[in-house]
């Protein structure tokens, strides 16, 4: 049904696209060099 | 009776308003924290104001609009705000706050010089406040259609309404009234969304059969058709991630925010607070446009008919509270931003002597009042508000493109000077001629973004290429983790 289907999409892509955005900042966190940068993350 | 509600619903505003405003302006210790709240936001109310200040008219009225005629694919404007506040969190929203600037065209005058920071003020300060006219118009409609009162008296009421939510105590008032509206706009919808489905002719199956029987099946599918998929949804995505990665609006909650790992931890909860609100409107539009009844009375007035005719009185009452909060947290985050722009890069920045927070703060204010009384006044003539938002949108594309320039590669002002030029000429000529047609482009025609983006990216990459400049911004810094986590 329309409700469900768009909720379910929607949800989804919220969810994929913290994913990959939190992927990033895991790999952003492995580069830091340093105690101040990582305190960042 | 809708005078009864219309009571209930000032009066949320009015205490709720007024007792933080009290409450934040009587805590707040110096003038300098009205415009960035002493930038000491911490992740829990910064994540609601991110995803609240982009989170407004154009997500209610505009998403009725929008599902109205291309259904679910309008879904992929609040997809491009998803992106938008992931984009924020993990790199520009670090960017501007570990830069210490107060206004984007601030960081321009970084990175080029005084030029492109006059300039770009220029062009922000009218291209945000139109995005508030849209937001007035929108707080307009509702209003009227509760008290039968014309538009334009409704958004002189908005209006009277937004200048009380920001300009007690700024963003700090701001930041605090969101958390209190986005507790109330959820609660709002869900139960607005369980009495239209009771209420719902043939329940959401027949809002579905409905579409299949109009032979219409690309509305249910957040596809849409090919067309509509790369001119609207492409064009929204682009636009949207080109004004508010950089933009004022949703920048400056960035910069008050206490320091750059707040950012980071706002990107879950940023992105889910904003995202939730658009299936309301999108599956609200589409079923009003199911019912005849509502379908007659045309796509700005059929979702909110249908919900003022399916919900009891309380939840109606509710719902208006959900939506005022909507509308008036991302006013405020427009004409705050509108303000602090004028008051730190025209009056501060152009003063012969130093400004006083003090003087600061009585400027902002005034400008704050006189930019919504002048938008009151355009938001009666009710311009289409996705036509409008797009347009908007492509005045900031020549910026973005000039500041990851300026930051990772090379910086020579004549060259953004130029770049900021060409684009803007070009999103007039493509919206004031039939250029589009011409060159075979019908469908684009009210995506300016492309087209404004293209001449950028080729102007501004052509020109650094073959003219001198100063080292990259982040370059010089190759000892901090800026370079890294840029």
């Amino acid at each position: 049904m329309l409700f469900e289907d768009i909720f379910i999409a929607s949800v989804g892509f919220m969810f994929a696209a913290c994913l990959v955005g939190q992927i990033i900042l895991v790999i952003q966190n492995s580069m830091c060099r340093d105690e101040e940068c990582k305190k960042e993350y | 009776m809708q005078t009864g509600l219309l009571a209930v619903v000032l009066a949320y505003f009015f205490i709720s308003i007024i007792g933080i405003g009290w409450l934040v302006s009587k805590k707040q210790k110096s003038d300098d924290s009205f415009l960035l709240a002493s930038r000491s936001l911490n992740w829990q109310v910064l994540s609601i104001t991110l995803a609240l200040s982009i989170l407004g008219t154009p997500h209610i009225f505009g998403l009725f609009e929008m599902s109205y005629f291309m259904g679910a694919v309008s879904m992929w404007f609040s997809f491009a705000c998803t992106l938008v506040l992931i984009v924020l969190c993990i790199w520009t929203g670090p960017w501007v706050r570990k830069l210490n600037v107060s206004s984007v065209p601030e960081m321009l005058y970084i990175l080029f010089g005084k030029k492109t920071r006059l300039l770009m003020v220029c062009v922000m300060i009218p291209a945000i406040w139109g995005i508030t006219t849209c937001e007035l118009q929108g707080m307009g409609i509702t209003f009227s259609l509760l008290t039968g009162m014309s538009i334009e008296h409704a958004s002189i009421l908005g209006g009277f309404l937004g200048i009380l939510y920001v300009s007690m105590a700024g963003l700090q008032e701001v930041a605090w009234l969101n958390v209190v509206n986005a507790a109330v706009k959820y609660l709002g919808l869900v139960v607005a969304a369980v009495f239209v489905t009771m209420k719902l002719p043939h329940g959401w199956a027949g809002v579905s059969q409905y579409y299949i029987d109009q032979d219409q099946p690309w509305m249910l599918s957040i596809w849409g058709t090919p067309e509509l998929f790369w001119s609207f949804a492409m064009g929204t995505v682009v636009a949207i991630l080109i004004v508010h990665s950089l933009g004022q609006q949703l920048c400056q909650p960035a910069m008050g925010a206490k320091d750059v790992g707040t950012l980071r931890k706002c990107l879950w909860p940023a992105v889910f607070i904003n995202g939730l609100l658009a299936i309301f409107s999108v599956t609200f539009g589409m079923a009003a446009k199911s019912v005849p009844q509502f379908s007659a009375l045309g796509p700005k007035m059929a979702a909110i008919t249908m919900l003022l005719e399916y919900l009891p009185g309380f939840a109606i009452a509710l719902l208006l509270c959900a939506i005022f909060g909507s509308m008036l947290s991302s006013f405020s985050a427009t004409i705050l931003a509108s303000a602090t722009l004028y008051t730190k890069d025209i009056h501060s920045y152009l003063a012969n002597g130093p400004v006083s927070p003090a003087e600061e703060k009585k400027v902002a204010r005034m400008a704050i009042i006189i930019l919504v009384i002048i938008a009151a006044i355009v938001a009666t003539a009710m311009p289409p508000i996705v036509l409008a938002l797009n347009w908007l949108f492509s005045w900031y594309a020549p910026m973005v493109v000039m500041i990851l320039i300026g930051l990772f590669w090379k910086r020579n002002e004549t060259v953004a000077v130029i770049t900021f030029l060409a684009g803007w000429a070009v999103n007039i000529i493509w919206s004031f001629t039939d250029v589009a047609g011409m060159l075979g482009l019908e469908a684009f025609k009210f995506s300016n973004v492309y087209p404004v983006l293209l001449i950028s990216l080729v102007v501004g990459i052509v020109l650094t290429s073959i003219m001198d400049g100063k080292q990259a911004y982040f370059a010089k810094e190759n000892q901090s983790c800026i370079a890294k986590s840029a």
